[in-house]
């Protein structure tokens, strides 16, 4: 039970890394002097939400998914009808994560050592990493659905 | 919304963290290529850390903190503005994605 459980943490903490970083899109759009600590906050928020998810989700991948054993979720997707919800999905998603990483990394230096509400190319700058990590996490989202569809066709035989 | 004065130089670290952002972005995808191409590099990058994947995301994150960290120093705020760093932010995230994606698309027709 513990196995199957410790998959949401990984999708939970995206969707609120998510989140975060909308916030913080909305914070800095609206950036004055009054809104600097809920700015910070909720960069700050985000890089913690996504490392979260990126750990957890790593260590199930590692430990549980890719595991060299029949009834692992990569050797049944790899067994049935949607070979490429591993190839391509899976491949791309756990390669594509480390560019929101990085990000997550960027986004509180960019608020912590800059007074966004006092150059309107810093606030812009502050909006397109945050709508950056907003559109790749969206898309780790839908990659991960297509994942576990891709377990579920293999179990239902190809149906 | 207020109208921003446009006057602020965005500070060093910003700077320095943008432009490695973008070259740590592209190395990202390019190692994808290198280690599914080349079975050794693989292989060694699995004897590393026990998962080529982990050995990769070390490698990957390392390299951009630590090249964000003397960027940060070389006074690139001089030259590359917000809107620069803007740009690199995107194009990094582009150019990483459009090769990763491109580099396993093939695998969506097996």
């Amino acid at each position: 039970m513990w196995k199957e459980l410790m998959t949401m943490p990984h999708v939970v903490l995206g969707v609120f890394g998510i989140l975060a970083a909308v916030w913080v899109a909305v914070e800095a759009a609206n950036s004055s002097e009054t809104n600097q600590h809920r700015l910070k906050l909720a960069s700050i928020g985000t890089t913690l939400f996504l490392w979260l998810s990126f750990l957890i989700g790593g260590w199930w991948y590692v430990v549980y998914y890719g595991a060299a054993v029949s009834n692992s979720d990569k050797s049944i997707i790899l067994a049935g009808p949607w070979k490429w919800s591993h190839s391509f999905f899976m491949e791309a998603k756990e390669h594509i994560f480390f560019m929101l990483i990085l990000l997550s990394i960027l986004l509180p230096i960019v608020t912590f050592r800059n007074q966004v509400f006092k150059d309107k190319k810093i606030r812009n700058l502050t909006i397109v990493i945050a709508l950056t990590i907003v559109v790749l996490g969206l898309g780790m989202e839908g990659f991960g659905a297509m994942i576990s569809k891709g377990v579920k066709m293999s179990l239902m035989g190809g149906k | 919304m207020e109208k921003l004065p446009e006057n602020q130089a965005l500070d060093k670290c910003s700077v320095g963290f943008g432009v490695s952002f973008l070259i740590a972005s592209i190395f990202n995808a390019l190692l994808i290529v290198a280690k599914e191409k080349y079975a050794p590099l693989k292989d060694w990058m699995k004897s590393l850390s026990g998962h080529h994947w982990i050995t990769h995301g070390i490698f990957v994150i390392v390299l951009f903190i630590v090249l964000g960290y003397f960027l940060s120093k070389a006074d690139l705020e001089k030259k590359i503005d917000a809107d620069k760093t803007s740009g690199m932010v995107i194009a990094g995230t582009v150019l990483g994605g459009l090769i990763i994606v491109g580099f396993f698309f093939k695998h969506l027709f097996e």
